[in-house]
């Protein structure tokens, strides 16, 4: 009987595509799953912290409607949070200098990226 | 009266600001537990969101950036701007051409307009606490 063949994350790749948003005024950006859990993360938090806490608030923001994305402006920077597939979310956050406008941006070319190759992952595991 | 005709003022105030701002639908002031205390509407609006914004913005406070300024929720067709300003809160709602950027330039605007309703706020919470 032959093994279905499943496909698997690699785990170094997926934090080389998220340094890449890791610029002008960027802090970090995480990926995680609707748990609050961290899958892949780049720039200098780990995001833990931030993935447990924006995975509870964007379910407190769902509703009938789908939600496409949060931004949250705080006094020392901005996160702008989206969902990549039904089980990833993504979020990229910036300090104070960084622009919310941009960091939204940043946040929908790397979904926009990763939602094909996630979407194929979560399929089929 | 100052005090009540600065009071009866803010509705129609509100509601010159909502005509400035394109796509905007609505203006809300709310206090923390989303009860409305005044507002503006050119159409009827479906607020769920003005309760989860306080819960939202002290969780979003924990990540370690400072206390949240705002939050901005993009749904497929509509737009909700939430913008604090302690004990009250300002909540938007447009459709998704909304100008967000607008917004947060003239909330600074309406939070000079609140502080008389700002104090009876925190008066009625000081009586009951």
């Amino acid at each position: 009987r032959r093994l279905k063949t499943r496909m698997m994350l690699k785990p170094k790749v997926i934090p080389e595509i998220l340094q890449q948003g890791v610029s002008n005024g960027v802090i970090s950006v995480v990926l995680f799953n609707n748990e609050g859990s961290l899958l892949a993360s780049a720039g200098e938090e780990s995001g833990k912290v931030v993935a447990a806490i924006f995975g509870h608030i964007w379910n407190l923001y769902e509703s009938e409607k789908e939600l496409e994305f949060l931004l949250c402006m705080c006094e020392g920077g901005t996160i702008a949070m989206t969902q990549v597939t039904d089980e990833v979310f993504l979020c990229v956050y910036g300090d104070e200098k960084a622009r919310p406008g941009m960091l939204k941006h940043k946040a929908k070319v790397l979904k926009e990226y990763l939602v094909e190759p996630l979407s194929q992952v979560f399929e089929n595991s | 009266n100052k005090v009540d005709k600065k009071m009866n003022d803010l509705p129609d105030f509100l509601s010159q600001i909502l005509h400035k701002v394109e796509c905007a639908e609505a203006v809300f002031i709310t206090d923390i537990y989303g009860i409305v205390l005044a507002k503006a509407e050119k159409s009827q609006v479906v607020m769920d969101s003005l309760l989860m914004y306080s819960n939202a913005a002290e969780q979003a406070s924990k990540c370690g950036l400072g206390e949240t300024e705002s939050m901005i929720a993009f749904y497929e067709d509509q737009i909700f701007v939430h913008i604090s300003d302690a004990p009250l809160v300002i909540t938007f709602v447009g459709s998704d051409s909304l100008n967000v950027a607008l917004i947060l330039e003239i909330a600074e605007d309406i939070k000079s307009q609140l502080g008389q309703l700002k104090n009876g706020v925190d008066k009625v919470t000081d009586m009951f606490e």
